[in-house]
């Protein structure tokens, strides 16, 4: 399976991401280690953390989200990232992100933790569906085979906001 | 009738190391060991009135601990190198009040010990605090 993130990404992207759960923070480490940084940030201080940080130094991916945030701070001072702009973006990365639980092993609590940080950040969004319900009692325990009633969700999703269910290319 | 009633005990595996097993309990989690039989190589720890038996010989369970301040606990630990299996996220919304008050929320995360334990850190939250 193919990282959700996968480079090409820029800092909002990954932020936006990173803030609603649907990327760990050894995923941004990930990220950093493998994006093509143009001038304006190649050289920032937080941005130089994240390429140094070890993903298998839980010290250093404890920060990793700081440095995110502060790189965005810093770059894209512009950027809100409760703005319509942001809530488009983590839309996309929503479905994307349902849509990869279809074809990878993703678990369970991958997905459902998403919806308490969209919820508060872009006012229950409709886009989320009917995952409030679907994934009531959906923890760390959970398996997909127990959460079957969940793909049924994600497929009536991706179906509502006429998107495929086929993998992407990143998938 | 029947006379059984709460939980007293909960086993829980000790893992290749005891010692090692205990101090993440007491150093991560705060709970100090209650009571130890070494031999045979075997402890206690006290979870409110619960007794969590660590012990070699059996698979490792899941145990789900009440916390009060999930998210700052989360924020510190994770800060200190301590990695999670989740973070914090709601997994109940107790909106008929079974549980407990109506309208508050399950909040959960989870990590595991070095033994392998599953430990669930549980906290309720009513609406406004959500």
């Amino acid at each position: 399976m193919k990282p959700f993130l996968e480079g090409h990404e820029d800092p909002l992207t990954v932020l936006v991401a990173r803030e609603m759960d649907a990327v760990s923070d050894v995923d941004v480490v990930a990220w950093a280690g493998c994006h093509a940084a143009p001038p304006s940030y190649a050289e920032d201080s937080d941005y130089q953390e994240l390429l140094r940080s070890n993903p298998r130094n839980p010290l250093a991916l404890g920060k990793a989200h700081g440095h995110l945030t502060s790189l965005v701070a810093r770059v894209f001072a512009d950027f809100d990232p409760s703005s319509a702009q942001a809530g488009e973006m983590a839309r996309r990365l929503f479905l994307r992100r349902i849509r990869s639980y279809l074809h990878s092993d993703l678990e369970p609590l991958q997905i459902c933790r998403m919806i308490p940080p969209i919820e508060e950040r872009y006012d229950y969004p409709y886009w989320l569906g009917n995952l409030y319900d679907v994934c009531d009692w959906m923890d760390a325990r959970t398996t997909r085979d127990q959460a079957l009633h969940l793909r049924d969700a994600i497929e009536q999703i991706l179906s509502d906001n006429g998107e495929s269910q086929l993998p992407d290319a990143t998938e | 009738m029947s006379g059984v009633g709460a939980v007293r005990q909960v086993a829980l595996s000790a893992g290749r190391d005891l010692d090692v097993t205990l101090a993440f309990w007491q150093g991560v989690l705060g709970l100090n060991v209650h009571a130890r039989y070494d031999p045979p190589g075997m402890a206690f720890i006290m979870a409110g009135d619960v007794r969590l038996l660590f012990i070699d010989g059996v698979p490792p369970g899941t145990v789900y601990l009440d916390i009060a301040g999930l998210e700052a606990f989360h924020a510190e630990a994770k800060a200190a190198g301590i990695p999670f299996t989740a973070p914090p996220t709601i997994v109940h919304r107790d909106t008929e009040g079974r549980f407990g008050p109506a309208g508050e929320s399950e909040w959960m995360a989870f990590l595991k010990d070095p033994a392998g334990n599953t430990i669930g850190l549980v906290e309720r939250l009513a609406p406004e605090q959500n």
